[in-house]
């Protein structure tokens, strides 16, 4: 087993140092679900709010999921226990690619598990909703998908700031949240809840052109989506390469 | 002229001739019979009758389309026709007719603007002899129509536009059970039913037609007639047939040498009248004044005691869904919150197992994954299909207006609510005289709605979306067995409510001008006859009592005070002197069906009686 993910895993599940964010996630989502079909929180929309409960719960999942991918691979719980990169790079000599795949398959790990922890929530969600198996299985897809394209950036904050930790939260979170307004800006479909909505209740995501152009939303999205992850994971290997 | 002209589809071969209302005309905003002749001159072909017209709509759905469709199949070389009852209101649009086949389509649009009365229409139906009804006054606004027995439509609907049907010298031996029945809602209703005697009288004794009658015939006789009207002239008339009649059960309005001549009695709503003189044979019918004598008998009847549509809408609706029972049948609240906290309980337990290290980890993450496994599939499954989540929820509220003679006359406010995105078949008893969608605020701009033909009755077709609703409002006409009699005299109100039907009545309460009385029960099969003294009536404390009743369940609260009798109903036909009986019908039967386990029906009925009381100085 690659020697970076053997330690990311024993520090994070067998110490079990990155068990709170789990739980956080399985909290938040599980009592918003409840809530969401409680009548007094409802009022009169009580009515129709069971059919956007998946909906709902998606879209919380995706934005869960990828804050607390996010904050894992930015190494935020239990920064100490962590050996610095410029250990595996320089002191073991492991090369960057080895470096690189243990980060982004511990990443991998920590968004599985976070989808195998709330799947039945969704499941049930889905359920009651009675949303489509297409949609639910496409949610399920877009979720992980999204989740490891926002987070791989932090990894690269890591590789890059490892040493200013103080300053790293800030620019991180800065920098995704600005990247999800902007691209909401510039075109509304990018927006990964905006497409998630849609996925989750069978709907054709918005229509809205940009620059005069009117494209499938849906690929556009996923297009854009691929592009940020697959730069993430490029400049995680770069800003590697840097420390080496 | 050319529009007149049949239409011949080269492909299937079948030429479509239509039949508009009653000869040809119909009255503007009713809903009227339409026939369509089918004529195959080609081969064998299996296809649909789709007829279209448009509805007005309210802002903001706008006008949307009403299709009726009819499968058919046409052998080679037959004819063949097809009814329907339409009710278009939007005449400028064309009413479209269409016969499809899996390769064809033979269409037609007719434009209705030149069939419609702004009047209803008189229907005469008669057999042998005619009533001299082309030479009433100019005054008379109503079409008269002659047709025969056998032309009646079997649907009542198809009556609305008529205002009075005289029968003469007719047999009604051949009409089929859904012409009678039609008959029969029509009258209660609201119509009028005219029937004028004849010298061949043992035609009015047969079943179909005695029935109607307010009086036994027994024969015939010839008498001295002096037209009521014009007693004070001292014109008669010598010889002039008459039926002679026994049992009368109306009320006499006129006669003559000690036989009725003119019977009228109530008919739910509705009325017969009957005249004993045969006015199709001389002398009569050489009376100048006759023309006039019977344009009397067409008279509409007094203004009659009108109550206001129950209130139905998305507001109403929605507070309805927030009870309790509603929210149950679709909302699994109590199962998920168990779910939840089983799920997290089952995590707990093997959080503290990893703690003691008892276990190895890679057997507990097996552990883990398979709770979380089982946990996925046992919820959905539950919630999915186990939870008795309905597709959809039926919702039908209705309020049976009591209409004399153990009719009454049903208002129902309906909605579809589905879970589903799926389409509903949606049924109705005999008896039904309207149906009407109401507009929503989210409702997508001219969704039809569409009446399928497939049995005795049409079935009304009502695709929803998923998450979605339908508001509907239909009207029945029933013989219930439920009667109330209110009178006041000397001082004393006397309540007596027959409840001849199959349900009891709960709940039951009397308001009057200062008065309001919780009378509990009536049980199917009984009699609740009561007498209350009224001192001093106050007014307008009827309607000041309604607010303050309450009701255990909260959907009757709601339906009670917001839909059967609202506030801003203005003016109310149970506010000022009025009394005014009520009763929650128990496990009332089903006014509309969609056939279909997976759709959860829930019932409210009820029943009312409102008098208007008589002034002080008319008592």
């Amino acid at each position: 087993m690659n020697p970076v993910l053997r330690e990311h895993l024993g520090i994070f599940f067998r110490e079990g140092q990155g068990l709170p964010a789990l739980l956080y996630l399985l909290g938040i989502l599980g009592l918003a679900e409840f809530l969401l079909l409680t009548p007094p929180y409802l009022g009169t929309q009580m009515w129709s709010g069971t059919g956007s409960l998946f909906k709902i719960c998606a879209s919380l999942a995706v934005v869960l999921t990828a804050y607390f991918a996010l904050r894992a691979a930015n190494r935020e719980y239990a920064p100490a226990r962590f050996k610095p990169l410029c250990y595996w790079l320089r002191e073991r000599g492991y090369p960057v690619g080895v470096v690189a795949r243990g980060q982004a398959a511990f990443l991998c790990a920590q968004v599985a598990s976070s989808m195998l922890l709330i799947a039945p929530l969704l499941m049930w969600a889905g359920a009651i909703s009675r949303t489509p198996p297409a949609s639910l299985a496409a949610t399920f897809v877009l979720i992980p998908f999204y989740a490891l394209c926002y987070s791989v950036w932090g990894l690269v904050a890591l590789a890059l700031r490892e040493r200013a930790p103080d300053s790293r939260e800030p620019m991180i979170r800065g920098f995704t949240v600005m990247v999800v307004v902007v691209a909401m800006i510039v075109y509304l479909p990018l927006n990964p809840v905006v497409h998630i909505l849609a996925v989750a209740g069978a709907e054709d995501p918005p229509r809205i052109g940009i620059f005069g152009a009117h494209g499938p939303p849906g690929v556009v999205n996923l297009c854009f989506h691929f592009a940020y992850g697959a730069a993430g994971f490029i400049a995680h290997r770069w800003a590697l390469a840097r420390i080496r | 002229m050319l529009g007149a002209l049949p239409l011949r589809a080269p492909a299937a071969e079948v030429l479509l001739e239509p039949r508009i209302g009653f000869g040809g005309v119909f009255q503007l905003g009713h809903p009227f019979p339409l026939q369509v002749d089918l004529n195959n001159v080609g081969r064998p072909v299996d296809g649909v009758v789709e007829v279209e017209v448009w509805k007005r709509g309210v802002p903001p759905s706008g006008a949307y389309p009403v299709r009726y469709r009819r499968e058919v199949f046409l052998p080679a070389r037959a004819k063949r026709t097809v009814g329907f009852t339409v009710d278009p209101e939007a005449l400028i649009r064309p009413l479209s007719i269409r016969f499809k086949t899996d390769t064809t389509i033979a269409s037609r649009d007719l434009d209705l603007r030149g069939h419609f009365s702004p009047a209803p229409l008189v229907l005469s139906v008669s057999a042998g002899g005619t009533l001299p009804f082309t030479s009433l006054a100019a005054s008379f606004a109503n079409r008269v129509v002659a047709l025969p027995a056998t032309a009646l439509p079997p649907d009542a609907r198809a009556l609305g536009g008529v205002s009075h049907l005289v029968l003469y010298d007719v047999s009604l031996r051949d009409l089929a059970r859904p012409q009678l029945q039609a008959l029969d809602d029509w009258l209660a209703a609201g119509g009028a039913l005219v029937v004028v005697g004849s010298l061949n009288f043992a035609l009015y004794q047969e079943p179909k037609l005695a029935r109607f009658l307010p009086a036994r015939v027994t024969g015939a006789t010839r008498i001295r007639f002096v037209d009521p009207a014009a007693a004070d002239s001292g014109n008669a008339i010598e010889g002039v047939w008459t039926q002679t009649v026994s049992g009368v059960t109306g009320r006499t309005v006129s006669g003559a040498h000690g036989l009725p001549v003119l019977v009228e009695n109530a008919w739910g709503k509705g009325r017969v009248i009957y005249l004993a003189l045969d006015a199709g044979r001389p002398p009569l019918s050489n009376w100048d004044g006759l023309p006039r004598f019977l344009q009397r008998l067409l008279a509409p009847p007094a203004t009659p005691g009108t109550t206001p549509r129950p209130r139905w809408d998305e507001a109403l609706f929605s507070r309805l869904l927030l009870s309790s029972w509603f929210i149950a049948t679709y909302i699994p609240t109590r199962a998920l919150f168990f779910a939840i906290l089983l799920y997290c309980a089952g995590l707990a337990l093997l959080l503290q197992l990893w703690r003691r290290r008892r276990h190895a980890p890679r057997a507990l993450a097996l552990y883990c994954c398979g709770w979380i496994v089982c946990a996925t599939a046992a919820g959905y499954l539950y919630f999915s299909r186990g939870g008795r989540a309905p597709d959809g929820v039926l919702l039908a509220a209705t309020v049976m207006d009591d209409a004399r003679g153990g009719y009454v006359d049903a208002h129902t406010n309906l909605a579809l609510f589905s879970t589903q995105q799926r389409e509903y078949s949606m049924g109705f008893g005999p008896g039904w005289l309207d149906l009407s969608p109401l507009a929503l605020a989210r409702a997508a701009p001219g969704q039809a709605v569409e009446f399928r033909h497939t049995g005795p009755a049409p079935r009304v077709q009502l695709p929803l979306a998923g998450w979605s609703y339908r508001l509907l409002h239909a009207r029945h006409v029933e013989r219930a067995g439920l009667s109330t009699d209110i009178a006041l005299r000397d001082g004393t109100l006397r309540l007596e409510v027959r409840n001849h039907g199959k349900r009891d009545l709960t709940d039951c309460w009397l308001v009057a001008p200062g008065m309001r009385v919780a009378l509990g029960e009536v049980r199917s099969g009984s009699t609740l006859t009561r007498a209350f003294s009224v001192d001093a009536p106050a007014p307008n404390g009827g309607d000041a009592g309604l607010q303050a009743i309450a009701f255990r369940e909260k959907a009757h609260e709601i339906l009670f005070h917001d839909a059967f009798f609202p506030k801003e109903s203005t003016p109310a036909p149970w506010s000022g002197r009025t009394a005014l009986f009520f009763g929650w019908v128990r496990d009332p039967q089903p006014r509309a069906d969609v056939g279909d386990s997976r759709v959860r029906t829930e019932q409210y009925t009820l029943y009312r009686a409102i008098v208007q009381l008589p002034l002080a100085e008319d008592e």
